[in-house]
């Protein structure tokens, strides 16, 4: 879109970035004649390199090298333990570097020009001002085949009762777990200070007595997900299958795979068993994680299917994982996440 | 000449500080002409991104 390349005339007289010109950042030749000219040498993204942004922001840049935003660490981390030794080497080398890495976001991509998904992109956010957020342009981008989407309700059923409120992103997601604190964390569970229901909605002061008593029977066995995701959410299941991607919605609830022992929302990553056969990786120990995860699913309303009654779970078995439901083919180890929630007596 | 060279810093931080290079810039004379970014600009190809990406 041609919008991408239109900067604010404004801007350039008010704003401390322009002071120094266009080149401090972008290279090329200012004086150049012509667009050949003007562009020889010039850099479209200066914020790929940290350096650029860095030589004014240094404590936010130091930071963000770290940060898994830009590390993108937790996708090696999240599916190492598959491979043998000599299978993380190649992986490392023909994957990770070359499609994973790809995705890690620029200081650029979140202040400056929206992000490109697919070779599609909203252009500059706002006539190349250096914006402190606009999540509708930029995390709602490369967070657009499941967050965002469930959050606003554009997949059908309910949006997230936040997103209703007004709430957006970064309500919830502070601003050090983007810019990192210093840490190079392993997976994003590591990261300090991570939303949580919790930091709002304080236990024991629920207005409702049947809310309280469900949450003291329920703290510490069941997610909040679990009670208050409101709808089927996408599961990607043949997304990795490198045969095209066909997500399919569906509500799956099991055990957590991190701890094996509290109930909630799992989303289907399917890394099967080909999944990188063309890179030369067989994935020796395929079995040692199964194919679903814990997720925080963003569609929370405060009345479920599972809010208003008992026997949702613990009748019906709603949306529980099972040998029938299953994925087939999967992991060996998706079989304990299986939960069968007990019967009420009354 | 060590007076000349302080002087000269001066003026040429002062310089920076201020939009006048900025205007100077054919980049900006370009960019901030929307019209003319319209006409110059060709629609990238899409190659296309798949289904649940991201």
């Amino acid at each position: 879109m041609y919008k991408g390349y239109v900067v604010d005339g404004a801007l350039v007289k008010g704003d401390p970035h322009f002071r120094m010109g266009c080149r401090l950042c972008h290279k090329g030749d200012e004086k150049g004649q012509g667009k050949e000219a003007a562009h020889k040498g010039m850099i479209k993204r200066p914020s790929d390199s940290l350096r650029t942004c860095g030589m004014c922001h240094r404590q936010i840049a130091d930071n963000y090298s770290k940060s898994l935003h830009y590390t993108s660490a937790g996708q090696r981390n999240g599916v190492m333990p598959r491979f043998s030794k000599e299978e993380l080497k190649t992986f490392d080398a023909k994957v990770f570097e070359k499609s994973c890495r790809s995705c890690h976001a620029s200081c650029g991509d979140c202040h400056v020009k929206a992000p490109a998904v697919g070779g599609i992109s909203l252009g500059l956010i706002q006539k190349h001002k250096f914006v402190k957020k606009d999540e509708g342009k930029t995390c709602a981008f490369c967070h657009g085949g499941r967050v965002y989407p469930e959050y606003t309700g554009e997949y059908g059923g309910s949006p997230d009762v936040h997103y209703q409120k007004g709430m957006t992103c970064m309500e919830c997601h502070k601003k050090a777990e983007f810019h990192g604190d210093g840490t190079a964390y392993a997976t994003k569970q590591a990261v300090k200070d991570r939303p949580s229901c919790g930091h709002c909605h304080k236990l024991g002061q629920e207005a409702k007595l049947t809310a309280r008593i469900s949450h003291q029977r329920h703290e510490g066995k069941v997610s909040c997900y679990g009670c208050h995701t409101a709808t089927a959410y996408r599961q990607c299941q043949d997304c990795h299958l490198g045969k095209g991607a066909a997500a399919k919605p569906a509500l799956v609830l099991g055990l957590n795979p991190r701890d094996k022992k509290t109930l909630t929302t799992l989303r289907l990553i399917p890394t099967v068993r080909e999944t990188f056969v063309k890179d030369g990786i067989k994935m020796e120990n395929f079995d040692a994680l199964p194919n679903y995860w814990d997720s925080p699913v963003h569609n929370i309303r405060k009345r479920t299917d599972r809010t208003r009654s008992c026997d949702a779970c613990h009748v019906e078995k709603a949306g529980f994982l099972n040998m029938d439901n299953m994925i087939r083919g999967g992991s060996k180890a998706n079989q304990g996440l299986i939960m069968t929630p007990k019967p009420i007596h009354r | 000449m060590r007076i000349i060279a302080v002087l000269s810093s001066f003026i040429f931080l002062f310089l920076l500080s201020t939009d006048v290079l900025a205007n100077a810039s054919s980049c900006v004379q370009c960019h901030t002409n929307e019209a003319l970014m319209k006409s110059l600009h060709k629609p990238p190809v899409i190659t296309g991104g798949e289904e649940g990406e991201g």
